[in-house]
């Protein structure tokens, strides 16, 4: 009786532990891939969404100035033409890192590319 | 018996831990856009009373729109008296604090900010008269404070709170967060005034803050850092770069460095020395850094050129 009771012990503590890992391996496989998509605001509302694994696809937005034409290129993503003054937001160029927002003040268009970065945030 | 109950309960927490709670919200305000973070403990109502927090603030800052209420454009556009709200009120007591305080940090510098801004859009440079002119405005103007929040402009100086504006926001809702208990947070105010919270959800012991377009970083907790360059908004006129980082005693837009970040316990004070900082030598920030209590980092050429000892910088490339 007691053998049978520490065999059914084992079987339950076994059980539970394989469960854990299970429900671990699930987590980290379905944890959302890296910089796949980025997400495009004017001012504060969301406009568009872009899958940044569609290679050489052109997106044109409505600034609150100008027109805002973006590009995605080799899963990274640019404003490649905008009307304002400065263009900082064109010399920005190609980017890939979740922690890499583009800006374009002038129209108040930004572009979040949506995942994780080594980084938590970035400043500057 | 008593040992598999127990048992069973202790493998629910290692279950339970698998997935953590974080919550996004990105606003734009302030001309940019901010991105608030929100880890373990808190709910969409916190988000929410960010947003609101932070879109109030936009709103009695601006100094380019009435937006149908008093604030900044409404004072720079009369002398009478205006009523403000008492975040408005706070901050332009606060500002004219830091105005007779520091040298370098001047309030009514919005008619001379306007001028450079013309000048980096047109590539022309402002001439002296056009300069000084601006330079005896501010030097004569002053608001007075009177009760129930209300203000009166003195003179024809333009109030700017630009360069402090973010880091006031960044106060505001830092101390919203510690009144409703939620101790890990990362909020970015245009990437240029940040508050850190505790650590992140990946239960790392420190927050890892990555200085843009440079081999750069620090790990901090708890404080606030705020960051002045050059990067954006700039023209190279010759051998100099002229930003829209202008020096209220001189009435130039050249800055001694390309960028230059502050870490403190007070956001609007980290925000305001960003800026300070970027005209003072190497010297003279080692000095206010003791005085007000803060820590600087200093960029030139894309490199570490000064930074407070109690400062870590490491290096990207490992």
């Amino acid at each position: 009786m007691d053998k049978k009771k520490l065999r059914n012990d084992l079987i339950l503590i076994l059980s539970l532990l394989l469960v854990a890992v299970i429900a671990l391996v699930v987590v980290l496989t379905t944890r959302k891939k890296a910089n796949t998509s980025a997400t495009v605001y004017v001012r504060s509302e969301v406009v568009l969404k872009i899958d940044l694994n569609r290679n050489d696809e052109h997106y044109y937005v409505d600034g609150v100035h100008t027109k805002v034409h973006i590009h995605v290129k080799d899963n990274a993503i640019a404003i490649v033409e905008s009307g304002c003054p400065h263009q900082d937001c064109v010399l920005t160029g190609y980017v890939k890192d979740t922690n890499r927002p583009i800006i374009c003040a002038y129209n108040a268009v930004t572009i979040i590319i949506e995942g994780t970065s080594e980084y938590d945030v970035v400043i500057g | 018996m008593k040992f598999k109950k127990a048992l069973i309960v202790l493998m629910m927490f290692p279950l339970s831990s698998c997935g953590s709670n974080v919550l996004n919200l990105n606003v734009h305000a302030f001309g940019t856009m901010n991105s608030m973070h929100l880890y373990d403990g808190s709910s969409q109502e916190d988000l929410d009373a960010l947003e609101n927090i932070i879109s109030s603030l936009d709103q009695v800052t601006d100094n380019f729109e009435a937006r149908g209420i008093n604030n900044v454009y409404t004072i720079n556009h009369t002398h009478e008296d205006v009523k403000v709200s008492e975040n408005l009120y706070n901050l332009l007591k606060i500002s004219d604090d830091l105005t007779t305080k520091l040298e370098y940090f001047n309030m009514y510098c919005g008619g001379l900010a306007n001028l450079w801004k013309e000048a980096l859009e047109t590539s022309q440079i402002p001439d002296e008269t056009s300069i000084n002119e601006q330079l005896e405005i501010m030097k004569s103007t002053h608001l007075e404070f009177k009760e129930d929040f209300v203000v009166q402009r003195v003179g024809e100086g333009q109030i700017d709170l630009g360069a402090i504006a973010k880091g006031f926001a960044s106060d505001l809702c830092v101390n919203y967060l510690k009144e409703k208990e939620i101790p890990n947070y990362i909020l970015s105010f245009g990437y240029s005034s940040v508050a850190l919270g505790d650590d992140t959800y990946y239960g790392a012991p420190l927050i890892s803050v990555d200085f843009n377009k440079t081999d750069y970083y620090v790990e901090l907790e708890k404080c606030f850092i705020s960051t002045s360059g050059v990067d954006e908004q700039h023209i190279k006129i010759g051998d100099k770069t002229y930003s829209h980082i202008v020096n209220p005693l001189t009435g130039n837009a050249t800055p001694i460095y390309d960028m230059v970040s502050v870490i403190s316990d007070c956001g609007y004070l980290a925000d305001a020395l960003s800026t300070v900082f970027m005209m003072r030598n190497l010297e003279a920030i080692s000095q206010m850094e003791q005085e007000f209590n803060v820590k600087a980092i200093v960029f030139s050429n894309g490199k570490v050129i000064y930074h407070h000892p109690g400062i870590e910088v490491l290096s990207k490339n490992k």
